[in-house]
């Protein structure tokens, strides 16, 4: 049987269009090679 | 391929940077998987796991965000799940990165041609926010109602449909809730929370595990280039809605000739109905008065012929009498003044009875009669003359009696009894002792205390009519006298 308060509780709002500019600054556009890029920079600075 | 240490971009199988010469393994490696989630992303979009396609995409942009076809298909696919603002932040970001020759800047135009339709779908999703918001409340039904006014605007809004199919089956409503979830599988055939929602309904409603009904064949989707991946279907006239004006304006007029005109008619027609037989009802009064005027004309005229007749005899008499021998010139002279007073007399009388008081020429008939008998008793008549005078005066004691006795009754029963001892006295001298007119001479003597007269009249009449029934009401009425 489904537990209707906790199907509810997974339901989050929709973005809408004002909040579109927001929704992009904060858009995390980190990816693995950015990652890397750090690891490899971060291991040079500490030598 | 941008190289992680410079970010010199360089070629895509190349082991080493071209200007720093740093190893390139990882960063292809990373390369090739992100192509590898695309890939699966795609398959799944093409198949229309929607939400199968978002994992792989998203995994394929976090091995390499500069990706712009996996960010671009993921645009696309957010779009299609009814997620307009998602969908255009991957495009935005896409054009950023890449602002020459990418297709996102077509989706992105071809979004933001059509205002109307955006502000749409922009409103849409505020109502899903607030029908969830509803629902936390606990306001299920004003939730419901948020979410078919959604779903009945954008058909593809997956998470709404599983919103609504969700509160159908707190309220029970589990065959409202299938077609929910059911519409929802067209759009994202695999999607998890639809699976189990359907799973869950199917168990609501099929409780002793029938089979259940074969699925509906759900076809799949290919993922189309761009210029025909996106179909936005402008707004076109509602032809509807003015055809639909212009019946409702022809029914109207065809209901108004049909069904009021008609009853407004008739009720003119009534009115006018009703004037008429007013107004032939007057005529027919009118023409009934007319009616009796002319027969009372008739009578009248009559009269006058048979007066006028009388007239005529009386003169051919005195014609002829003027040719007897003896003839007697002053004689014949005053017959002739009698004869034509006699004429005015008649005259006099007829137009008193058309006013129904005959007894007002009864002292000018008293007056001629007593004239009449001077001149009956005068020199020089003639048999033919005296004869004559005998049947004027005849006609006109007749009258008298007649009068007299008629007008001397009315005033008797009106207890007028002093005026009427005149009339009855005139009846009783020209018309000679009929019992009923001594009778009541004697009976208005007594009642108005001339009792005197009375017994004079009541012994009379019992002298001449000892036999009658007024002799013995004389008898008893002079018992009652002193």
């Amino acid at each position: 049987m489904l537990n209707y308060e906790e199907e509810l509780a997974k339901f989050q709002p929709s973005l809408e269009i004002d909040q579109a500019e927001e929704a992009i600054m904060n858009n995390d556009l980190t990816d693995l090679s950015d990652l890397l890029e750090q690891v490899v920079t971060g291991k040079k600075e500490r030598r | 391929m941008n190289c992680p240490k410079c970010g010199y971009e360089t070629g895509r199988n190349r082991r080493y940077c071209d200007r720093c010469g740093a190893d390139m393994a990882v960063t292809s490696r990373l390369y090739r998987l992100s192509n590898r989630y695309y890939n699966e992303g795609l398959a799944k979009a093409r198949v229309r796991d929607l939400s199968g396609a978002v994992l792989m995409l998203k995994k394929s942009l976090e091995n390499n965000k500069y990706n712009i076809e996996a960010r671009n298909l993921l645009g696309l696919v957010y779009f299609e799940l009814g997620e307009p603002v998602a969908a255009l932040s991957e495009w935005i970001i896409s054009k950023h990165f890449v602002p020459e020759n990418n297709l996102a800047e077509y989706f992105i135009e071809k979004v933001q041609s059509n205002p109307a339709k955006l502000d749409a779908v922009n409103q849409n999703v505020t109502k899903y926010n607030q029908a969830l918001a509803y629902a936390k409340q606990g306001n299920d039904d004003l939730a419901i109602l948020q979410l078919r006014k959604v779903i009945s605007s954008s058909p593809n809004y997956v998470r709404a449909l599983q919103l609504l199919a969700l509160l159908y089956m707190k309220s029970e409503e589990y065959e409202k809730a299938k077609r929910c979830l059911l519409r929802a599988q067209r759009t994202d055939v695999a999607n998890t929370t639809t699976l189990s929602y359907l799973a869950e309904v199917e168990l609501m409603l099929n409780p002793e595990g029938q089979p259940a009904r074969p699925e509906r064949n759900i076809e799949g989707v290919s993922y189309q280039p761009a210029a025909s991946a996106i179909s936005f279907h402008e707004d076109k006239p509602n032809y509807i809605a003015f055809i639909t004006f212009f019946a409702g304006i022809l029914i109207g007029i065809a209901v108004l000739y049909w069904l009021i005109v008609p009853t407004v008619r008739s009720d003119v027609k009534t009115k006018y109905a009703a004037k008429e037989r007013d107004f032939n009802a007057e005529i027919a009064t009118y023409t009934t008065e007319i009616s009796v005027l002319e027969d009372e004309k008739v009578v009248l005229q009559d009269k006058l012929t048979v007066s006028e007749k009388k007239i005529e005899e009386l003169k051919w008499e005195i014609e002829a009498l003027s040719s007897e021998e003896e003839f007697d010139v002053p004689g014949f002279e005053n017959a002739v003044l009698v004869l034509m007073e006699y004429a005015e007399l008649e005259q006099k009388v007829l137009l008193a009875e058309e006013e129904k008081k005959p007894y007002e020429v009864l002292d000018d008939l008293v007056a001629y009669g007593e004239k009449l008998r001077v001149n009956e008793n005068g020199a020089m008549l003639r048999k033919k003359t005296g004869e004559l005078y005998q049947r004027i005066y005849g006609e006109v004691a007749k009258r008298v009696q007649e009068y007299g006795y008629d007008h001397g009754h009315d005033l008797y029963y009106d207890k007028k009894y002093e005026e009427a001892i005149p009339y009855f006295m005139a009846a009783y001298k020209m018309g000679g002792t009929d019992p009923d007119t001594m009778y009541f001479l004697a009976r208005n003597y007594q009642r108005s205390g001339d009792e005197e007269n009375a017994r004079l009249y009541f012994q009379e009449l019992v002298n001449l009519y000892p036999d009658s029934d007024r002799a013995e009401m004389a008898h008893q009425c002079m018992d009652g006298l002193q």
